[in-house]
C-alpha cells in the first residue's frame, strides 16, 4: 500500500532520530553516567527501533535489534553491568544499526560475518540462554504455520479469573464474538452466589465452548486476548516453533533485503524555497522569450526562417520547462483531505453529533500554493456543515434519516480548475431564517426577486454569520464570508445549493496553479488587462445595428441570437468613466460562471499569452475584481481581471438600488 | 536583506532613552513639497526615476499604482499627497524611494532625494504632543535637525498601514 | 463503527496503527503517551484501548493503572500491544487489569477482530 511506504519513509526518518539518542545515551554512559534514567532511554530508543523494524519485515535489523535490546534491558535491570568490558560492545552494535538501516533503507551490501560477530558480542554480554537473533516472539509468530487441520469438534474449558470482568471483559460479548467463529455450544458450569455474598465484580462461572469446523489458527487468536484473565484449556496447539538454530541461520545468512535494492530513494526532498525560485526563473524566461518573440515577430524581415524556427522551438521547449516546473509543485491534494476525518472526529465529541466522512479524488493534483491555503477554508466548511448543517442524532432519527450524518468530500479536475465538493444530509439551508438575517443587516434591501439559488449564497456576504451566539466550534465570526474571501484570494470560486430537509452541498473551484495563467491581454484607457483566457468566449466589434440601450442604462449587445450586457470596466471598479469610453466598439465576451456571459468594452485586444501571476497581496488587501497582477513583456505591470466577482458584485449594487440610472454618455 | 532595524523609539519616549551621543544612524534625505524628511538608510532599498505606473482601480488618491521592481510588484504611494499637499501629475523628474519595513515594500514618490546625513541621537527629537496632530505631523516618527534644516524622519509603519487601511471592496 | 484509542510514543507504529483502524471504520484518537492517553480516555471515552508498553514518562503499564482508577476507565477493554514477552510484565499486566496482551507487529485483520470481538 502506498501509505505503507509512507509509514516506512517516515519510520526510517525517526530510526535516524532515535539511533542519534542512542549515541547520545551511549555516549554519556562512556563518561559515566550510569542513572537509570539513561540507560532506560537507551532501553527504549532500541526497542522502539525493533518494534518498527518487526513491523515493517525487516528481518537483518529486528533480529539485531533484538539481541541488542535484550542487552540492553538486562544492563537497565541491572543484570548486566555498564564498564569496560560491555560498553564497546554496546557502542559497536550502535554503529552495526547504523549500517543496517542503511542496508534496510537503500539495499546494498551489507557486511554480514561482521553482523554476525557483534551479534555474537551482544549475545556474550547477556549471558547463557539468549540467542543473538531473535527468538520468535511468544504468541503472534511471524512465520505462521499457514496448513492447519480443522478438526471437527473442538471443545475449550473456559474460567474466567478474578479480575476477568474488571479486566474490560464481557462474558456476554464474548459469547456473541465466538459464535461468529463456529460457537456450537456452551455449558455453563457454577453457581451465583446468595445476594449476601454476591460481589458484583467477580464472575461465578466457568464454561464450556464447543466449536464445530473451527479452525486452529483462528480459535487461538479468538482466545489468546484472554491469557491475562482466564484459563483456558482445549485450545490446539500449534506445531513446534521455528527452532531457534534455524533463526541464527536465518538471520547470518541474511536473505534477501526488503528494499529490493534500488540504490537510492525513489524521491527527494527538496525545500520549498528553492522550488519557488525555480518557479520564478521559469516565469521570468517565459516572459523574456515573449519578448523575444514579440520583437522578433515585428522585426522580422520574413526571410530569416532560420531564426523564426528556433524562436518557435524556443516558445516551444519554454513552454514545456514551465509545465514541467509546475508539475515538480503539484500534489496530491491528499495531504489536506487526510487530516479531515480528524476534525470531523473531534467536532463528533465536542457536538454531540455522529458524523462520517467520506472523501474521494484524494488524488487530484493541486499546485502546493493552492494546498497549503485551503486547509483553513475547508476546516471552516466542515465545522460549518457540522454546526449548522447536521442534525444531532435524535433529530435525524425523527426525520427518518439515518443516525449518522454523512459528508461527501470530493476533487476533481474540470478543465483548467479543481472543483472541490463538500456536501452534507442535513437539515439543508434555513432560507428564512437567512433572509431574515441579511435584511437585518442590511446586507440587502429586499428579498423580492431573489431566487432559492440567491437565497443559498446570501451567507457568502460579507457580515453575515447567522452564529447568534460564539460557538466554541465556528469560532468568533467566522462564517462563510470569510471563506468564501479566502478562496477568492486563492483565485477561486465559491457556490453553495441547497434542498430543505435533506442538505447542502458547497462548490469550491480553484485554479490548478496560483502561478502561471494562459490571459488574453486587452487594453482600456491606456492601461492593459489580462483575462483569463479560460473565460474568455471571444471578441465582438459593437456597432449600432447589434446594441441595444435599456431605459436604465444597461447596454446589451447581440450575440448569436441572445443579448448579453455589456459593461465599462472603470465603472465596475466604481470609478468615473473617462472621457473616451464612447469611443469604445468592442467587447470581450467573458463567460462567467456564475451570471452568464457578459460583455466587457475594451479599447483594443493585445493578444494572448501565457503570463505569469505575481502576488498582490504584500500591499494590499484583495481588491474586487483583481485576482492578482503579471509583469508584460515590456516590463510593465498588467492587473489580471476577476470579471466574474466584479459583475456579482455589480449585480449586488444594482439590487440594493433598483433605482440605480447609469448615465451614458 | 538586512534585517529590519527598529526605527527610532516612537516619538513619545524621552529623548534620554536614545543611547548615548556616539551612537549616530544615517538618513537619507529628500525635498517632498518644498521641505526635507528621511528615513533610515537601512530601511531604504533603491532609488529610482519616476517610471508610469499600472493603475490600481477604486484606490484613495495617494496611491499611485505598481510598478515591476526586478520581478516583484511594488505598490508606488505620492507622498506628496500623503503628507497633506495636492500634487500635480508626477514626473520624470520626480523620484520613487523604495523602503522595506518588516515583509512589506513600498515605493515613495518625492520631489527629489537631497543627501545622506549623519545625525546623532541629540539631533533627534520627538515630534510635539498632538494638540490636534495635522496630516504631516502625523506621518513623522520625530523631528531631526542637521545643520539649519528640520528634517522629518518618516514613520514606515504608518505610511505602511495606511495602504491596507481604506477597505477596497464591500 | 467504534471508537478507539491508540497508543504508541513511535509515529510510525502509530500511524500504523491508526489507519489499520480507521480503514476498518472506526473512530481513533491517538495518543503518544500515558499521559495523553488519560487525557483522551476523559475527553473521547473509547470503546476500547490499544496500547504500546515502552513510553516515556508513563509506561503502558502505568497508564492501565492509572485508567483503571478512574470511572471512565474501569470497564473499558485496555490492551497492550508489544514486543515484550517477559512473563514479569505479562504477571503486572495482569495486577494492574489489562484486558489482554497483544505482539507485535500486529496483524491488521486481527487487530479488527479484536475490536470486533472485545467492544
Amino acid at each position: 500500500m502506498d501509505q505503507d511506504e509512507d509509514y516506512k519513509d517516515l519510520f526510517f526518518t525517526e530510526c535516524d532520530e532515535l539511533l542519534g539518542e542512542l549515541q547520545d545515551h551511549l555516549t554519556q554512559m562512556n563518561d559515566g553516567e550510569r542513572g537509570s534514567e539513561v540507560l532506560n532511554a537507551a532501553f527504549r530508543a532500541v526497542h522502539s527501533i525493533k518494534g518498527g523494524a518487526a513491523a515493517f519485515g525487516l528481518d537483518a535489523l529486528t533480529n539485531f535489534t533484538h539481541g541488542f535490546e535484550t542487552v540492553m534491558d538486562d544492563c537497565r535491570a541491572g543484570r548486566v553491568q555498564v564498564d569496560g568490558t560491555s560498553l564497546p560492545v554496546l557502542l559497536r552494535a550502535s554503529d552495526m544499526m547504523l549500517e543496517l538501516l542503511e542496508h534496510s533503507r537503500n539495499g546494498g551490501a551489507l557486511r554480514q560475518a561482521e553482523v554476525h560477530v557483534v551479534a555474537q558480542s551482544l549475545a556474550a554480554l547477556a549471558g547463557g540462554g539468549q540467542p543473538p537473533a531473535g527468538s520468535a516472539p511468544m504468541d503472534d509468530d511471524l512465520q505462521d504455520e499457514p496448513d492447519e487441520a480443522t478438526a471437527d469438534t473442538v471443545t475449550v474449558q473456559f474460567r474466567p479469573g478474578r479480575t476477568f470482568l474488571t479486566s474490560g471483559h464481557d462474558p456476554l460479548r464474548m459469547l456473541r464474538s465466538a459464535d461468529r467463529i463456529g460457537l456450537a455450544e456452551v455449558r455453563i458450569a457454577g453457581d451465583l452466589p446468595a445476594l449476601a455474598d454476591l460481589d458484583p465484580l467477580a464472575c461465578p462461572w466457568s464454561w464450556t465452548m464447543s466449536f464445530v469446523e473451527a479452525e486452529s489458527a483462528t480459535l487461538r487468536d479468538f482466545f489468546s486476548i484472554y491469557d491475562l484473565c482466564a484459563e483456558i484449556d482445549g485450545i490446539p496447539t500449534v506445531g513446534a516453533p521455528p527452532s531457534i538454530p534455524m533463526q541464527i541461520a536465518k538471520a547470518s545468512r541474511n536473505a534477501t533485503p526488503p528494499m529490493t535494492g534500488l540504490g537510492y530513494t525513489k524521491s527527494l526532498r527538496v525545500p520549498l524555497d528553492r522550488i519557488d525560485r525555480l518557479v520564478n526563473l521559469v516565469g521570468e524566461i517565459v516572459i523574456t522569450q515573449a519578448t523575444v518573440a514579440q520583437e522578433m515577430s515585428q522585426t522580422r524581415q520574413g526571410s530569416d526562417d532560420m531564426l523564426e524556427h528556433s524562436i518557435d522551438a524556443l516558445s516551444r521547449q519554454v513552454r514545456e520547462m514551465q509545465d514541467s516546473v509546475m508539475a515538480i509543485r503539484a500534489q496530491p491534494i491528499k495531504s489536506v483531505f487526510s487530516r479531515m476525518p480528524r476534525i470531523v472526529r473531534d467536532l463528533c465529541a465536542t457536538l454531540k453529533r455522529e458524523v462520517r466522512i467520506e472523501v474521494s479524488g484524494e488524488d487530484t493534483e493541486v499546485d502546493t500554493s493552492v494546498i497549503e491555503e485551503l486547509v483553513e477554508p475547508l476546516t471552516h466548511m466542515i465545522r460549518n456543515a457540522m454546526d449548522h448543517g447536521i442534525e444531532s442524532p435524535e433529530e435525524r432519527l425523527a426525520a427518518g434519516k439515518p443516525r449518522d450524518g454523512v459528508l461527501r468530500l470530493t476533487a476533481q479536475h474540470r478543465g483548467e480548475r479543481v472543483l472541490i465538493t463538500l456536501e452534507d444530509d442535513g437539515r439543508g439551508i434555513d432560507r428564512d431564517r437567512v433572509v431574515a438575517v441579511a435584511l437585518e443587516r442590511g446586507l440587502i434591501a429586499t428579498a423580492a426577486g431573489l431566487s432559492t439559488e440567491d437565497i443559498d449564497n446570501l451567507i457568502f456576504l460579507p457580515g453575515f454569520s447567522t452564529a447568534s451566539r460564539v460557538s466554541s466550534v465556528s469560532g468568533r465570526g467566522v462564517g462563510m464570508d470569510v471563506v468564501k474571501r479566502k478562496i477568492q484570494a486563492l483565485g477561486g470560486r465559491c457556490l453553495t445549493r441547497s434542498t430543505p430537509g435533506q442538505g447542502t452541498r458547497f462548490q469550491v473551484t480553484l485554479p490548478l496553479t496560483l502561478a502561471v495563467l494562459e490571459g488574453m491581454i486587452v487594453e482600456v484607457s491606456g492601461e492593459r488587462y489580462v483575462v483569463p483566457l479560460s473565460a474568455v468566449i471571444e471578441a465582438i466589434q459593437l456597432c449600432e445595428s447589434n446594441m441595444e440601450h435599456l431605459h436604465n442604462g444597461q447596454v446589451l449587445v447581440a450575440r448569436r441570437g441572445e443579448y448579453l450586457p455589456v459593461y465599462e470596466l472603470p465603472e465596475l471598479f466604481g470609478d468615473d468613466l473617462p472621457p473616451d469610453a464612447t469611443r469604445r466598439n468592442m467587447a470581450i465576451i467573458v463567460d462567467t460562471e456564475t451570471s452568464g456571459q457578459v460583455g466587457l468594452l475594451v479599447d483594443r485586444l493585445i493578444g494572448q499569452r501565457q503570463v505569469v501571476l505575481k502576488g498582490l497581496e504584500a500591499n494590499f488587501k484583495p481588491i474586487t475584481g483583481i485576482s492578482g497582477a503579471t509583469i508584460l513583456g515590456d516590463g510593465r505591470v498588467a492587473l489580471i481581471l476577476d470579471v466574474p466577482s466584479l459583475i456579482e458584485r455589480q449585480k449586488h449594487a444594482r439590487r440594493q438600488q433598483p433605482q440605480h440610472r447609469k448615465e451614458t454618455a | 536583506m538586512t534585517p529590519n532595524a527598529s526605527p527610532l523609539t516612537p516619538s513619545d519616549a524621552e529623548p534620554s532613552r536614545l543611547s548615548d551621543s556616539s551612537d549616530t544612524r544615517q538618513f537619507l534625505s529628500f525635498v517632498v513639497n518644498k521641505s526635507s524628511y528621511g528615513v533610515g538608510i537601512e530601511d531604504v532599498r533603491e532609488i529610482r526615476q519616476w517610471m508610469q505606473t499600472t493603475t490600481l482601480p477604486n484606490q484613495p488618491k495617494h496611491i499611485l499604482g505598481v510598478l515591476n521592481l526586478r520581478g516583484s510588484i511594488v505598490s508606488i504611494q505620492d507622498l506628496r499627497i500623503r503628507l497633506g499637499a495636492p500634487a500635480p501629475q508626477p514626473v520624470e523628474t520626480n523620484v520613487i524611494v523604495i523602503v522595506q519595513a518588516g515583509e512589506r515594500r513600498v515605493g515613495l514618490l518625492v520631489d527629489a532625494v537631497s543627501d545622506i546625513l549623519t545625525l546623532r541621537a541629540e539631533d533627534i527629537q520627538p515630534v510635539p504632543a498632538s494638540r490636534g496632530r495635522n496630516d504631516t505631523e502625523a506621518m513623522l516618527l520625530s523631528l531631526a535637525v542637521s545643520g539649519e534644516t528640520m528634517v522629518g524622519i518618516i514613520d514606515l509603519n504608518r505610511v505602511m498601514d495606511h495602504a491596507m487601511a481604506d477597505p477596497v471592496d464591500v | 463503527m467504534r471508537r478507539v484509542l491508540a497508543v504508541d510514543d513511535t509515529r510510525s507504529m502509530l500511524g500504523l496503527l491508526v489507519e489499520c483502524l480507521e480503514d476498518g471504520g472506526h473512530t481513533v484518537f491517538a495518543a503518544s503517551d500515558g499521559r495523553e492517553a488519560l487525557a483522551a480516555l476523559d475527553t473521547h471515552r473509547p470503546d476500547i484501548v490499544i496500547t504500546d508498553l515502552n513510553m516515556p514518562n508513563m509506561t503502558g503499564l502505568e497508564f492501565i493503572e492509572a485508567a483503571r482508577q478512574r470511572p471512565e476507565g474501569r470497564f473499558v477493554p485496555m490492551i497492550l500491544l508489544t514486543t515484550e514477552t517477559a512473563q514479569e510484565l505479562k504477571d503486572e499486566a495482569r495486577r494492574i487489569q489489562a484486558s489482554g496482551w497483544l505482539c507485535k507487529p500486529f496483524d491488521p485483520d486481527q487487530i479488527l477482530d479484536l475490536v470486533d470481538q472485545l467492544t
